[in-house]
């Protein structure tokens, strides 16, 4: 990778647009019951899809009365031609042009040039991007990788005059500008934000009003919707406006919103493109995606997203949603690289106004990429070769451990790595192997002996990291467990199979966890001490073995919620009263708060525990940049966010960070040690272990 | 709130602080008589040489000002205006919006093309969500023949798209101010 992925500029925009929509679309939902709402909405979606050729046909019928045009499109090519077509019929050599993703999908303005008719973008942002030649970089937002400089210089160049780097200017000039173009170009383009059956009308939402203005101005109007958008009624409109504006920019209500149902004297044609929707349709795995409502709220929170923008973590659609949709109406191959870039967090999911699991589906986008296009040799000898055999996975770090003084120094840090693989640890120290395992350590503790009172034997699953790196968690964790009197037995140090499952490699996985599976079978409770472990064993694993792992995932619990569910009292009574030497902030790990919902836990347990409030950290919920393989595979996105981490804990003022998960650990502490920051971190059952009395 | 429906006066409320926090003017009349003085000074502030005005809003126009009317049915004639003198079929208190029965092009080009639009609304049309005024906007969209067209305004135009800078007025009005009558402003043209 020579060429840095990374602008620093557009970086720091896109963080602070997103803090700044945060902050307004929790003020635009207050009073509103998000999860109520979207759960209807994906209802109505999903019920909508259901009976999608149906909906359609009720459109088409009921548009047509009203004076409308209906052609249906199967790719975007032939959308493409019908919509050249029109345009020529009636004479149009231009056509002012209302924002639409299904037109950027379609290549639309390409397809238009070169047959003589000049597309004029009217949304001020697409205006920008097109006078620049570019693509938009954000659904909602297309021009935000640009400045204002950056515009007052697109704008002098088109004027032949220079023009002034003030907003309010610029946008006077676009007014004017965008305003005669309208006047003087006979056909006017929109998309939809909705298709409504019962009364054929097409849902249009604009803050600017441009929209309303190239749908009203101009004589010959055309329409593109691609087929989801269609919805059965009136009161389904209304409960998407409820989310739309609220989750796409934080707003109450946008500025215009408009049914335009009859052709009212226009020459009006809308064109129903399919472009592979009926197969996304066909899938049931799939069939989801087709509920986005391209809110971009997706966009918007994701870790990945902001540090690389919308032209790196784009095809045409961008950032997750848009990787899924990408490897529909794109193709395959091309969602490719950008189903790489996902961390896996799941925080887009959690702020999806249609309940899409969208971290999940680009996990099973992983797997079909494996199948059809081949996958790298490397990560196939990893998962398969390694992960999921026992006996070489212990070979591999028996070794690591034997060849420990070459590599690492006397702190536990690896040697800096060389030249080629510089990127890999340049920003943040990588651990060397422990001198002995987890299961080593335990067994010689005399830790497992004997059940000391009648709450009964609790087994631990410690995970690789800390069976190998940080085997101090898993003992903290069992002297804790041990005091509050449960007898303790270790599962297998055999890999859980998270690796290989979130690659897309489920053969390896259900490997893996298959081994596990039966090894934790007799136990009553297996607490765990990873939380990407404790979504494999509680949720991934169980899925994948279906009915034989029956019952299994009850039995998973991470250690923080078993200590909130079960031991609350009682580590009152075993641990020390006595304050914390340090303030203490909390990392809520992407797993244990996404996935597992379990960050309100550990917090509860540590002030508990340690009667002082914890410090809350800025942008606590996003992501360290660790994320496993990623990584490895992204260096220069996971350092751009553990740069962003570690700002935030300095922030905090906190001299120790608390989290549950030892993939954060690894990266958090490596990063401190790098930056030289005096920052204690600490897993959970770490800092409960210091407290025992 | 009167189990669980707020009042007219609550409406009101709302209303006016969910208009006024997108951006919109809110002026109250008690009187369709005192609602045309309140525009004419509107007008007077603006030095509003052309007024637009579709068809159902023309009665609002005061008097002194009916000379310097352009009836709004060619888009360069509202575009060429001042300022555009609509009336809103209903308002929405939750979200401050307006809601307009759409029967023409001419209708809808008052409402976005002028710099600004006044929107005259009786106080008695506010409903507390959208949900409650769909039968009407269904009814107007069911019927064929119709123009049937439905626009919901909620404050003036705006965009954010350069540096994710709240900017108003790019497309449409920069001023959308919105006269509350209290009584009935009469038979609708």
């Amino acid at each position: 990778m020579s060429r840095s992925r990374i602008d620093p500029h557009l970086k720091s925009v896109l963080a602070e647009f997103s803090r700044s929509y945060l902050v307004k679309r929790r003020n635009a939902l207050m009073g509103q019951d998000f999860e109520e709402l979207r759960t209807l909405l994906a209802e109505m979606k999903d019920a909508s899809l259901e009976r999608n050729a149906d909906l359609l046909d009720k459109f088409e019928a009921e548009a047509r009365r009203r004076g409308n045009e209906v052609l249906r499109a199967r790719d975007g090519d032939e959308a493409n031609r019908l919509i050249a077509d029109v345009l020529g019929r009636n004479g149009a050599a231009k056509v002012a042009k209302g924002k639409s993703m299904v037109g950027e999908e379609t290549r639309l303005n390409d397809f238009l040039s070169g047959r003589g008719i000049e597309p004029r973008e009217t949304d001020l942002g697409e205006w920008i991007v097109q006078l620049e030649a570019e693509a938009p970089t954000h659904m909602v937002m297309p021009a935000i990788h640009l400045t204002r400089a950056d515009v007052a210089r697109i704008f002098a160049r088109r004027l032949g005059r220079p023009v002034a780097e003030e907003i309010p200017a610029l946008v006077r000039i676009a007014r004017e500008e965008l305003r005669r173009e309208i006047f003087a170009i006979p056909a006017g383009f929109i998309g939809a934000n909705a298709l409504v059956a019962e009364n054929g009308a097409v849902m249009l939402v604009t803050n600017e009003g441009n929209g309303r203005l190239v749908s009203t101005v101009p004589p010959v109007q055309v329409v593109l919707a691609s087929i989801e958008k269609v919805v059965p009624t009136m009161a389904d409109a209304a409960l998407l406006l409820r989310l739309l504006p609220r989750n796409a920019t934080g707003q109450v209500f946008t500025s215009y919103v408009s049914f335009i149902a009859g052709a009212g004297g226009h020459p009006r044609t809308i064109i129903l493109l399919d472009n592979h929707r009926s197969e996304i349709l066909a899938d049931p795995v799939f069939r989801q995606v087709l509920r986005c409502i391209k809110c971009s709220a997706c966009l918007n929170v994701c870790p990945a997203y902001k540090v690389l923008g919308g032209k790196e973590f784009a095809h045409v659609y961008m950032g997750g949603i848009g990787t899924l949709l990408t490897a529909w109406v794109h193709g395959l191959k091309e969602s490719k690289a950008m189903a790489g870039l996902c961390l896996g967090c799941h925080r887009c999911e959690d702020y999806c106004a249609a309940k899409i699991k969208i971290a999940d589906l680009i996990i099973a986008l992983r797997e079909r990429l494996n199948e059809q296009t081949g996958s790298p040799l490397w990560k196939r000898m990893a998962f398969e070769g390694v992960l999921a055999r026992p006996p070489v996975h212990r070979a591999a770090f028996r070794a690591a451990r034997i060849g420990r003084p070459l590599l690492s120094g006397r702190d536990g840090y690896l040697r800096r790595l060389p030249f080629p693989f510089r990127t890999y640890d340049r920003f943040r120290a990588v651990p060397a192997p422990a001198k002995k395992t987890f299961t080593r350590l335990f067994k010689k503790s005399g830790l497992g002996e004997g059940t000391p009172s009648a709450k009964g034997r609790i087994t631990i699953f410690a995970g690789c990291l800390v069976e190998h790196f940080y085997p101090e968690i898993g003992m903290d964790a069992a002297r804790v467990l041990r005091a509050l009197g449960y007898g303790i037995d270790l599962a297998p140090a055999v890999c859980c199979g998270f690796p290989s499952a979130n690659g897309g490699f489920p053969k390896a996985a259900r490997k893996s966890y298959g081994k596990l599976m039966e090894a934790i079978r007799e136990s009553e409770t297996v607490v765990t001490l990873c939380p990407t472990c404790t979504t494999m064993l509680g949720h991934s694993g169980p899925d994948l073995a279906g009915e034989e792992a029956a019952g299994l995932a009850d039995k998973i619990v991470s250690f923080a919620e078993f200590m909130e569910r079960k031991e609350k009292k009682g580590l009152a009574r075993v641990l020390s009263k006595r304050p914390e030497p340090n303030a203490l902030t909390y990392h809520e790990s992407c797993h244990h708060k996404y996935y597992l919902k379990a960050s309100e836990a550990t917090k509860s347990v540590l002030e508990t525990a340690t009667g002082s409030k914890i410090k809350d950290m800025p942008e606590t919920a996003t992501c360290c940049g660790f994320a496993g393989s990623f990584s490895a595979d992204h260096p220069e996105v996971s350092e751009a966010l553990l740069a962003e981490k570690l700002d935030a804990i300095q922030e905090t003022g906190a001299g120790t960070v608390v989290l549950d998960c030892p993939g954060c650990l690894l990266q958090i502490r490596g990063g401190c040690r790098r930056q030289g920051l005096a920052v204690e971190v600490r897993h959970t059952a770490q800092l409960l272990a210091a407290r025992l009395k | 709130m009167v189990g669980g429906k707020r009042t007219g006066a609550e409406l009101v409320k709302l209303f006016r602080e969910r208009a006024e926090a997108a951006g919109a003017e809110v002026l109250t009349s008690a009187t369709p008589v005192s609602a045309r003085t309140a525009i004419a000074s509107i007008l007077e502030e603006l030095g509003a040489q052309t007024i637009a005005s579709a068809a159902d809003a023309k009665a609002l126009v005061p008097a002194k000002f009916r000379a310097r009317l352009v009836r709004g049915n060619k888009a360069e004639d509202s575009a060429s205006a001042e300022a555009g003198l609509v009336l809103a079929h209903f308002g929405i208190a939750e979200t401050g919006t307006l809601v307009h029965l759409d029967r023409s092009d001419a209708e809808k080009n008052v409402w976005t093309l002028p710099p600004v639009c006044i929107a005259v609304l009786e106080a008695g049309a506010i409903a507390d969500r959208l949900e409650d005024v769909l039968p009407a906007l269904t009814k107007h969209l069911a019927r064929p023949a119709a123009f049937g067209q439905v626009s919901l305004v909620t404050g003036p135009s705006r965009t954010a798209d350069i540096e994710n800078v709240l900017s108003i007025g790019v497309h449409g009005p920069s001023r959308l101010v919105i006269v509350l009558v209290d009584g009935k402003i009469g038979k609708k043209a």
